[in-house]
């Protein structure tokens, strides 16, 4: 690792904290209903849409209503993804005339963009029309990343309120709060703002912004393809590209307007939109710990959420850089110069865009995949076994390490909720975690929140090997083949939406096998965190005593990290063994 | 056809996932 490249990761770190109070203290004005500095402007419009939609902000819901109602919400949003995607030759602002998209593509997408993976089969800009990238995918980018944030703002009000003296919750009977004032503004005072200022930032820098149609230009240097016919001009793809990478970042989606993503010069031109992106894909999850902490009146426990977080994101990130710097040692036998000069990077730059560099394209690997967001500036498959094993292992930890937004701290607050109750049996005393009791059925619920990805994950992968229909399409042989289709169902069934691009997933066995992992991975693991809140808000709250477990303390974020991994570890580890580190091992005996 | 196969593909999905949030409910009440 270079002192360059640890300042760029050490200066990226510092902003990324430095921002989380300020932010997260603002969300928490938001999620409380309080009045915020947007109020005069948005405050209008928010009362103008629950008009509208019949909606009374006071109305309190039940785990089961708010649930039923993040159901319906996504489900509709699926249908209006599908059938744009399905009509979008007859639909408006499709200069290219792109005709419609299959029923396995569309299906996978609509998925995709629902459930805030946004996985991607298809190359948007041979695909999709501007009407089905705006009204179909930047919507749902907005809305899904809405709807993880109301499902954890639930799971907080699970913890901080109580049932008043007479059975009945505080506001309500078991209320959460709702989730269509949630949502809605979740969306108005927090994705679209910060998806502004994001977005006039990278249009300063070179994103493009327009409804033109493609541009072909004249080459400079004139070119011949295989068969030896001239190329005299290329194509530039154009449309309204800047609006969408901002939410795309900001919301932890992740599916990019052109087909290589944020490696895409008219994505990402330079390195002030590299930090910017890259900043954003981790603002809002690093910020809702401290939101948390407001929230339950105890910033300290969204702290120590944040230190856990970030410890295991520095050691992944510092692999990850390491891995890649070092290069391919079988190179270096063939006399290759992987060093270090004034005039070269070093190290593996295979899929890696010379502007960014090891570093950054490292550090936005790890980020990507620590959080549920999957856009990439470098392609994962050209790493190192150990360097693309970074980015699978993040996911497969259930994207919690920052995590998607509002997804990744209720998936953490699931381990921390593990964490407590094997502590309380291991002093014999009833767990507690913030003054509400943690008993059998929040047990229960967390471990499905911790189980079902395992299983999407594992049984999808040897689904896909075992049917001619999965291995059709694995291009690569041997050991990175299984770590292509391992990485895809990693990345499905924890809603990420990165891939190892050597697999053609674009098939209707992958299309349909891929949906199904996103499905289960983002809505059973919403219904069971939704239960957990539930069941709590209807607990009182017990006093901290003198055999209770501090849960702010370097031993607890300690205990809590040691959960995550010995977890992640156990669940993952042989299968990680037949792919990347076997791959490993090959590469280093040569 | 396809069309109809992934729409009661979807739709089965969601009325799995409201017996999933059934089953939970009563699960906690026992």
């Amino acid at each position: 690792m270079t002192p360059n490249g640890i300042l760029q990761i050490v200066f990226y770190l510092l902003v990324l904290l430095l921002l989380a109070k300020p932010l997260g203290g603002y969300m928490a004005r938001v999620y409380e209903g309080q009045r915020t500095f947007l109020d005069p402007i948005l405050g209008p419009i928010e009362r103008l849409f629950y008009r509208l939609a019949g909606v009374k902000a006071t109305d309190e819901q039940t785990w089961k209503t708010y649930a039923i109602a993040m159901l319906i919400f996504n489900g509709l949003g699926l249908l209006v993804v599908y059938l744009l995607q399905r009509f979008q030759a007859i639909l408006p602002l499709n200069p290219q005339g792109l005709g419609p998209i299959t029923a396995d593509s569309s299906w996978n997408t609509a998925v995709s963009f629902a459930s805030n993976t946004n996985w991607q089969g298809y190359g948007g800009e041979v695909t999709m029309s501007y009407l089905s990238q705006m009204l179909g995918l930047a919507v749902q980018n907005f809305v899904s990343a809405a709807t993880g944030m109301a499902v954890l703002v639930a799971l907080i009000r699970g913890l901080v309120r109580s049932p008043s003296p007479d059975g009945k919750g505080a506001r309500g009977e078991s209320g959460l709060g709702n989730f269509w004032v949630d949502l809605t503004r979740s969306t108005l005072y927090i994705l679209l703002p910060l998806s502004v200022v994001v977005a006039l930032i990278l249009v300063s820098q070179g994103v493009v912004q327009n409804f033109n149609a493609y541009e072909p230009i004249a080459l400079i240097q004139p070119t011949t393809d295989a068969d030896g016919a001239p190329i005299a001009e290329q194509v530039l793809p154009m449309g309204p590209a800047a609006s969408q990478i901002a939410i795309k970042q900001l919301g932890t989606n992740g599916g990019g307007f052109f087909n290589v993503n944020s490696a895409h010069p008219f994505e990402n031109p330079t390195p002030l939109s590299n930090f910017t992106e890259m900043l954003s894909i981790l603002l809002i999850s690093a910020a809702l710990c401290y939101t948390f902490g407001k929230m339950v009146g105890d910033t300290r426990q969204g702290w120590a959420l944040l230190a856990a977080m970030t410890a295991i994101f520095v050691v992944l990130v510092g692999v990850a850089v390491w891995a890649e710097q070092i290069g391919n040692p079988a190179l270096t036998a063939l006399g290759v110069d992987q060093s270090i000069t004034e005039t070269q990077a070093g190290g593996n730059m295979e899929g890696k865009e010379t502007r960014f560099g090891i570093a950054n394209s490292a550090l936005w690997a790890a980020a990507t995949t620590a959080a549920s967001n999957g856009s990439v500036n470098s392609m994962h498959d050209s790493y190192t076994p150990l360097g693309g094993l970074v980015p699978m292992w993040l996911m497969q930890l259930g994207e919690i390490i920052y995590g998607g937004v509002g997804s990744g701290l209720y998936g953490m607050l699931a381990f921390v909720i593990i964490a407590v109750f094997v502590s309380g049996l291991m002093v014999g005393r009833t767990p507690e975690y913030l003054g509400k009791k943690i008993e059998a059925y929040e047990m229960k619920m967390a471990s499905l929140i911790i189980l079902i990805p395992v299983l999407v994950v594992l049984s999808g992968t040897a689904v896909a090997l075992l049917s001619p229909a999965g291995r059709a399409t694995i291009y690569n042989p041997d050991a990175h083949g299984f770590s292509e289709v391992l990485y895809a169902f990693s990345s499905a069934g924890n809603n990420n939406g990165s891939a190892f691009a050597g697999l053609g997933a674009n098939t209707p066995f992958y299309n349909t096998a891929l949906g199904f992992a996103m499905l289960f991975a983002r809505y059973w693991l919403a219904i069971p965190t939704l239960a957990i809140a539930g069941s709590l808000v209807k607990k009182k709250h017990v006093p901290a005593g003198a055999g209770t477990l501090p849960t702010h303390t370097p031993l607890f974020i300690g205990w809590v990290i040691g959960v995550i991994i010995i977890v992640g570890a156990l669940s993952f580890l042989p299968a990680l063994a037949l792919g990347p580190i076997v791959e490993h091992l090959q590469m280093i005996g040569g | 056809m396809n069309d109809l196969v992934y729409l009661v593909l979807t739709i089965l999905f969601f009325v799995a996932s409201l017996a999933l949030i059934e089953g939970l409910d009563r699960l906690r009440e026992s």
